[in-house]
């Protein structure tokens, strides 16, 4: 038998209701597992291995009596450190809320304790989910599993570096301009952002909220199914959530591409674009088309205007949200202060890491008189026109096939003092949260490096299974990354 | 609107990945923001600098104000602001009274409290 870390979600689910293994094994497998890789990787923020022992006992009690057992009873999972887990740590990052236990879990932790999910811990991110390296971390960085040297990528580093160093089972991320897409790719395994008010936002700390979603990653498509499977569904304590059916999402994963049409965007193939991702992502494109998908060019003519209209938009909607960090509700409060206003700047002066100070300064400033037309308001106009592009897309397509990232993973420190280089890294990820639209990426190569490449599928509102359909016809072909012999 | 280039003239337009200015290869990397409105942005979302963080963090903002200029480019007075990421109107729900969080919970991540309530610097 192989090792129980080596296992995706779905083959340990075979064998826990066979009874092959208990779920406390496959936690400990996975508790010993996270001693040995974590001090190098370190995706984990905290590791709650009493509570997670607790779970799989109890998931055990469900397996033995076959009692309300579903895909995800005793599966370990790691959690991004910026949802909400009642009694649990939850820092975001941050210094701001390092010692902030939350007196109640987000609606993705109650969905997944329903389904008797095991807690590994929480993961690192960057801070408050603004990043796209883990770098901004105010406790230490995230380093690739398959190059220790360089970012896993962010904001959910560590969620996809835990994944691809076998460090649990699945994990959650959240995903605002490609937080769960970029990383993913940069890790070689499969992560999801889904249609906008699909997964419920209640209990994740918010940074942008018309852009924030939950999502899987995970290591196959199958896998990516199930845990989607788990967390999508209205939830009336998010009146952004939207009411509608959740699909069995499994139910997508057949063979064979017969009536698609994908689009290639001639936006996203552009000088800047890494040979070696163009390369490998268009090959992965041919063979998806060699199993009977229809390949067209698309445009989205406002491609290029999408980095400026999202740092406008999300650091304006950070300002206003972090506004709640005043010392006084729950997390730090400086000390040494001389009056109200006083304790404001020093609590959150000392509490905030540069990137956080640097997006709210910039939301601030793009909201406040005399500059609200120019910036805030413009930026919602070519917002719309974004929208636009995608609609009129999918009018010739089912899925837009595109790459996730300019280029594999960069160096730890590469991009660290130039925050607009870092900025751009997101090029391709961003248009997808302003759209609401769901996007997905799928491991589709490794560079003549060994680092791994993701393609990325995006889809019009609602059509997560078309995404899972193409994703899964992807894997079918080219089988799970890790087998992949290094070029 | 405009970048103010050591030349004198007023460019609007950047070359991304690089700082000079593409009609007179002017360095535009100093612009819009000045200090004293660093300053007082600072202070409208609480937040206080170190005067040499100023510096720095004026050039980064410059940087990435002078990039989202780049919308400039484009003619939007006929295009509808996105204000809602979803087509959704009106969430409404039953206006009944639930259970919610005890105070000793609520307050419990408070960095100050006392007989059941927040407590704050004198404001008066």
């Amino acid at each position: 038998m192989p090792s129980l870390i080596d296992l995706s979600i779905h083959e340990l689910h075979d064998l826990l209701i066979k009874r092959e293994v208990s779920a406390v094994e496959v936690t400990r497998a996975y508790l010993d597992r996270i001693g040995e890789v974590d001090p190098k990787i370190r995706a984990y923020l905290i590791v709650t291995a009493e509570q997670a022992l607790v779970q799989a006992e109890e998931a055990d009690r469900r397996l033995k009596k076959a009692d309300n057992v579903t895909p995800l009873t005793g599966i370990p999972l790691g959690i991004k450190d910026v949802i909400c887990t009642r009694g649990v740590r939850t820092t975001c990052a941050s210094k701001i809320l390092e010692n902030f236990v939350p007196p109640y879990n987000a609606t993705v932790m109650e969905r997944l304790e329903a389904h008797g999910a095991v807690m590994l811990g929480k993961l690192n991110m960057d801070e408050f989910a603004m990043g796209s390296s883990t770098e901004n971390s105010a406790y230490h960085p995230t380093h690739n599993p398959w190059d220790l040297e360089r970012i896993p990528g962010g904001s959910s580093g560590g969620s996809a570096a835990s994944v691809a160093a076998k460090a649990c089972a699945g994990s959650l991320g959240s995903d605002t301009g490609g937080s769960i897409r970029q990383p993913a790719s940069h890790c070689g395994v499969v992560g999801l952002k889904p249609t906008y008010g699909t997964v419920s936002r209640f209990g994740l700390v918010a940074f942008a909220s018309s852009l924030d979603q939950i999502g899987p990653i995970s290591r196959d498509v199958t896998d990516c199914a199930l845990l989607l499977n788990a967390i999508s569904g209205h939830d009336i304590r998010d009146s952004t959530s939207i009411p509608r059916d959740v699909p069995d999402y499994t139910g997508s994963l057949i063979p064979g591409l017969k009536n698609y049409t994908l689009g290639i965007p001639k936006e996203y193939f552009i000088p800047g674009l890494d040979p070696e991702v163009e390369k490998t992502v268009k090959q992965a494109i041919s063979s998806l088309e060699s199993q009977g998908a229809k390949v067209v060019e698309v445009s989205l003519p406002h491609t290029e205007y999408a980095v400026a209209t999202y740092y406008i938009v999300a650091p304006a909607e950070a300002s206003s949200n972090l506004s709640r960090y005043d010392g006084v509700k729950y997390g730090l409060r400086a000390s040494g202060y001389k009056n109200l206003m006083d304790m404001y700047k020093k609590t959150r002066s000392q509490g905030f890491g540069p990137e956080v100070k640097r997006r709210v300064m910039i939301g601030t400033y793009s909201l406040s008189t005399g500059y609200y037309d120019a910036y805030y308001k413009k930026a919602s106009q070519v917002r719309t026109l974004i929208t636009q592009d995608f609609k009129k897309a999918f009018e010739q397509c089912d899925v837009i096939t595109a790459p996730v990232a300019p280029t594999t993973a960069f160096k730890l420190g590469e991009k660290a003092d130039d925050p607009l280089q870092m900025y751009l890294s997101d090029i391709f990820t961003i248009p997808v949260n302003l759209a609401g639209i769901p996007g997905i990426s799928v491991p589709c190569g490794l560079n003549s490096s060994g680092l791994p490449i993701g393609l990325q599928l995006m889809a019009g509102h609602f059509e997560e299974a078309k995404l899972l359909t193409v994703a899964y016809n992807l894997e079918l072909a080219l089988g799970r990354c890790e087998n992949w012999p290094i070029p | 609107m405009g970048f103010i280039l050591p030349c004198g003239k007023l460019c609007k337009n950047i070359i991304l990945q690089d700082t000079k200015c593409n009609l007179c290869q002017g360095d535009s990397t100093f612009v819009k923001i000045t200090t004293s409105e660093i300053e007082h942005v600072a202070h409208l979302t609480r937040l206080s600098f170190d005067p040499s963080e100023i510096e720095s963090f004026s050039r980064q903002l410059n940087d990435i104000l002078g990039y989202i200029s780049k919308l400039e480019e484009l003619d939007t007075s006929q295009v509808e602001p996105t204000t809602h990421a979803m087509e959704l109107t009106n969430a409404f729900r039953k206006d009944e009274v639930k259970p919610s969080l005890p105070v000793e919970k609520t307050l419990s991540n408070a960095p100050e409290r006392e007989k059941g309530e927040f407590v704050v610097p004198k404001i008066i």
